[in-house]
């Protein structure tokens, strides 16, 4: 069956389901974010690795390199 | 325009294709990210990154991008339509959602590509890759596509406005 078939032939237009309202609300919270962390400049190499992106070396070696032994 | 079956069939096959491709590879992404998180092996935390990057560029891009314009050329030869329905159009908004942020992403996976690649690489900057930024990105990337997969599966009910009157006038002609 054809979505939409039980409207056709009433004239006023039906709103959407709940399910669409549920999902356009986590929609604009997903979209906002995202917009909100662009405009801030929180995106790129620079905010997800922060300490290799200014050329430091802050983190501690990780165990099981050259200079570590059991 | 509704094509006829058999190019209905072609385009619909392109474009579950290409969605399993795109899938597949964040399953892949999101499989190397874990283990280059988890690891202490910088054998195995290098090649990751550098796996990652080839993975995003070469398969993801591609697939993503094919995805997207195989479900917009699904919406003009088949009866729903690209703002009929909303299922379509939210299905519509993950896709390109999700395409952004992959490209924005890619810029992130070259960079820890070439500190991964890099000769001179030195402790502190291997355990600076060892960020949960890639596992995070993946699996949202994982849990909105399959959100798209739910709605292209089920195709929840509701028309909207401009579904409604278009189905009316093509009722009465």
């Amino acid at each position: 069956m054809r979505l939409g078939d039980e409207q056709i032939g009433s004239d006023p237009v039906i709103g959407p389901p709940r399910w669409v309202k549920v999902f356009g609300v986590v929609a604009l919270v997903l979209v906002a974010a995202f917009v909100i962390m662009l405009a801030s400049g929180h995106r790129g190499p620079g905010r997800h690795i922060r300490s290799l992106d200014a050329g430091e070396s802050s983190h501690p070696p990780p165990t099981g390199q050259s200079e570590h032994r059991p | 325009m509704i094509a006829s079956l058999f190019w209905r069939k072609a385009a619909l096959v392109a474009h579950v294709t290409a969605s399993l491709g795109w899938i597949g590879a964040i399953v892949a992404s999101l499989g190397l990210a874990i283990v280059a998180l988890v690891t202490d092996d910088s054998q195995i935390v290098r090649p990751a990154y550098i796996a990652l990057n080839v993975l995003g560029r070469y398969v993801l891009a591609p697939f993503a991008f094919a995805a997207l314009l195989g479900g917009i050329a699904q919406s003009f030869i088949t009866k729903w339509g690209l703002f009929r329905h909303y299922w379509v159009i939210f299905k519509l908004g993950i896709t390109i959602f999700a395409t952004v942020v992959l490209v924005l992403y890619l810029r992130t996976l070259e960079f820890l590509a070439g500190v991964a690649a890099s000769p001179a690489v030195t402790a502190g900057d291997l355990a600076g890759l060892k960020t949960p930024t890639v596992v995070l990105h993946a699996s949202a990337a994982l849990v909105l596509l399959l959100a798209a997969t739910v709605l292209a599966v089920y195709k929840p009910k509701g028309m909207t406005a401009y579904g409604q009157r278009k189905e009316r006038s093509e009722n009465r002609e």
